[in-house]
């Protein structure tokens, strides 16, 4: 069985070097999108998908900028603790990332509330189906420039549902996770929780504990890195208007490269169609 | 040794202490310590200054005792203090030794907030005690200095048992240089085996109560051991424990927490707090139910780029690295 220490060095070096292929794998991308003159139909002629269903809501609006912003700062904050990269502010960050974690997961209880609960009740709009399941292989062509369009999913496609769901478990697993790390002392019983889980798994199992939210936080910074990348590169408009920027988003032109080709008619440029912005979308 | 007092102001309160009652002077000692041809004119004036007492009118002057000796005298203001504050409370109290300038000032501030404020001078200087101390003791060498960085033992008798069964301890006897440096393989080459003073310092020891005195003796570890085990204090860097106390964090570990304050031995000792035998008893005082499957954790705590550097896939891509700037630097 992998040691304690060598399991730690592993981490640190894969994860480290896979965030370096992830961020030069993004920027090849990127030059993918320039290549083939997707960056310039997008950001220069303005051409971005047209969404089905009403505006985005201002709820799940203002949980995804809560929660960005609070995801970062536990990023940064977790980051800080392993990795100390600047002298002094431990207390701070420790402070923050305790903040942030509670705002993580009350915005997470509401957001599955929304999901589940609410009137609007928008679980349908992650949930994967067959279609989704028979599409997926022409999606990642698509991202890959093999195929010059990809099918019309609804809101989100495979790969945005697969990675949405994979979110809740995963934040779930955390916030477990980070709880059982607390290291605040609490008054009155002046204890902690973490001291109250080593008492019961012993600091091996605390070790085990902090591995797992240790391993999840990369998970997230990738995931979280790859979302913000295609986000911007590939659905800009949405992005804007999540972040209440969406005046500075302007009349769509026809896209072309957004077959609606789920009949398997792939690389037929879509129909035009009235160019609406996107706050005012219907 | 050639020692020169040049403070005017100090020999002006070297005169003003010959007035003290009770302390005299004999004409040998004062002219060991004064070199009166090396003073400026500026500093002839303050002598002259500070020897010309205004007494008030009908002042008599205190009557002398006849015959008492220099070294009983001189007890008598360094047990409240003040007496050897007269000098030594001037900051401009320097001597020469061997070509450098070495500053005999006590900032009395200092003192005052330190944990001895009510000790005596003669508690640690003990060897001035009964002596005279400026043509006898300070002339050889830097012993009086040994016996006052190890006259802790004389109140903190635990700690010191504790020190004398360590790897630190001279075994009491100061100013054995032959005994007291550190053999070629130990963690201090080289190095003179500390005294007590050495790392908890002289004249400005802090008391326990004062929180930010205990904060900054703990914030100081890779100064007060890093000094002599220089490998190992900068080998200090894993995640939580070194890297986190490197960057000024509080709930790290200073050295002293794992290998103990004054029983401190090499890891190799089976006495030793960082023993493997011992580890998860020593880890356990931070990591509730640390056993010895955690303490495999330990090696990272002084090896951490050592482990990295080891790893497979960094060593790989090193190798990728250094094969790419190789075609560059052609």
């Amino acid at each position: 069985m992998i040691g304690l220490t060598q399991l730690n060095v592993w981490i640190d070096v894969v994860f480290s070097m896979l965030y370096i292929v992830i961020v030069v794998a993004l920027s090849g991308h990127f030059l993918g999108n320039v290549l083939t003159g997707r960056a310039k139909r997008r950001f220069v002629g303005w051409e971005w998908p047209e969404h089905e269903g009403g505006p985005i809501p201002p709820l799940p609006k203002f949980l995804h900028f809560q929660h960005v912003a609070a995801m970062i700062a536990l990023g940064i904050s977790g980051m800080y603790i392993r990795f100390p990269f600047f002298n002094g502010g431990r207390t701070f960050m420790q402070w923050v990332h305790y903040i942030a974690m509670i705002i993580v997961i009350i915005n997470l209880v509401v957001r599955l509330w929304y999901a589940f609960g609410s009137r609007r009740r928008d679980y349908r709009e992650f949930a994967v189906t067959k279609r989704d399941i028979t599409t997926a292989p022409k999606v990642i062509l698509y991202y890959i420039f093999v195929k010059p369009s990809k099918p019309h999913l609804g809101k989100y496609n495979v790969m945005q549902k697969g990675t949405y769901i994979l979110f809740v478990p995963l934040l779930i697993i955390q916030a477990i996770t980070g709880l059982m790390l607390w290291r605040l002392q609490f008054p009155v019983v002046d204890m902690s929780i973490q001291q109250v889980v080593a008492g019961i798994i012993g600091a091996t199992g605390v070790w085990w504990v902090r591995t797992t939210h240790y391993l999840i936080n990369w998970l997230f910074i990738v995931l979280t890195t790859i979302h913000v990348y295609l986000s911007v590169t590939e659905d800009f408009p949405a992005f804007l208007d999540f972040f209440g920027l969406s005046f500075l988003d302007r009349p769509h032109a026809p896209h072309s490269d957004h077959g609606h080709d789920d009949d398997g008619h792939e690389g037929v440029p879509a129909e035009p169609v009235v160019a609406v912005p996107a706050g005012d979308q219907v | 040794m050639r020692m020169t007092v040049r403070s005017a102001i100090g020999i002006g309160a070297l005169a003003a202490a010959l007035m003290l009652p009770g302390v005299s002077f004999a004409a040998p000692a004062t002219s060991t310590v004064v070199s009166t041809a090396s003073l400026s004119a500026t500093a002839t004036e303050a002598i002259k200054q500070a020897t010309t007492t205004v007494r008030p009118p009908g002042y008599k002057k205190p009557p002398m005792p006849q015959k008492q000796s220099y070294d009983l005298d001189w007890t008598l203001p360094t047990a409240g203090k003040s007496g050897c504050n007269v000098c030594h409370g001037d900051e401009n109290l320097v001597r020469i030794q061997d070509g450098k300038t070495v500053s005999l000032y006590v900032d009395s501030a200092v003192l005052q907030d330190s944990a001895h404020k009510n000790v005596p001078c003669t508690s640690c200087h003990v060897d001035f005690a009964y002596k005279t101390p400026h043509d006898t003791i300070v002339k050889n060498g830097d012993e009086w200095r040994a016996v006052a960085k190890l006259a802790c033992k004389n109140c903190h008798k635990d700690a010191f048992t504790l020190y004398s069964n360590g790897a630190h301890s001279p075994a009491g006897r100061p100013g054995d240089t032959s005994s007291t440096v550190g053999a070629p393989d130990s963690s201090a080459p080289g190095k003179p085996r500390p005294l007590c003073g050495d790392c908890h310092g002289g004249h400005a020891i802090p008391s326990k109560e004062d929180t930010e005195a205990r904060a900054a003796v703990h914030a100081s570890a890779l100064t007060m051991c890093g000094t002599c085990h220089e490998k190992a204090s900068g080998d200090y860097y894993d995640y939580y424990h070194g890297d986190a106390y490197q960057n000024s964090a509080t709930d790290a570990p200073a050295c002293w927490q794992c290998h103990e304050t004054h029983k401190v031995l090499p890891a190799k000792d089976r006495r030793s707090s960082v023993n493997e035998n011992n580890l998860s008893e020593t880890c356990a005082v931070c990591h509730a139910g640390a056993d010895e499957g955690y303490i495999a954790y330990a090696p990272l705590v002084h090896h951490a780029e050592e482990l990295h550097d080891a790893n497979p896939l960094k060593q790989w891509v090193d190798g990728i690295i250094a094969s790419i700037k190789s075609v560059f630097n052609r």
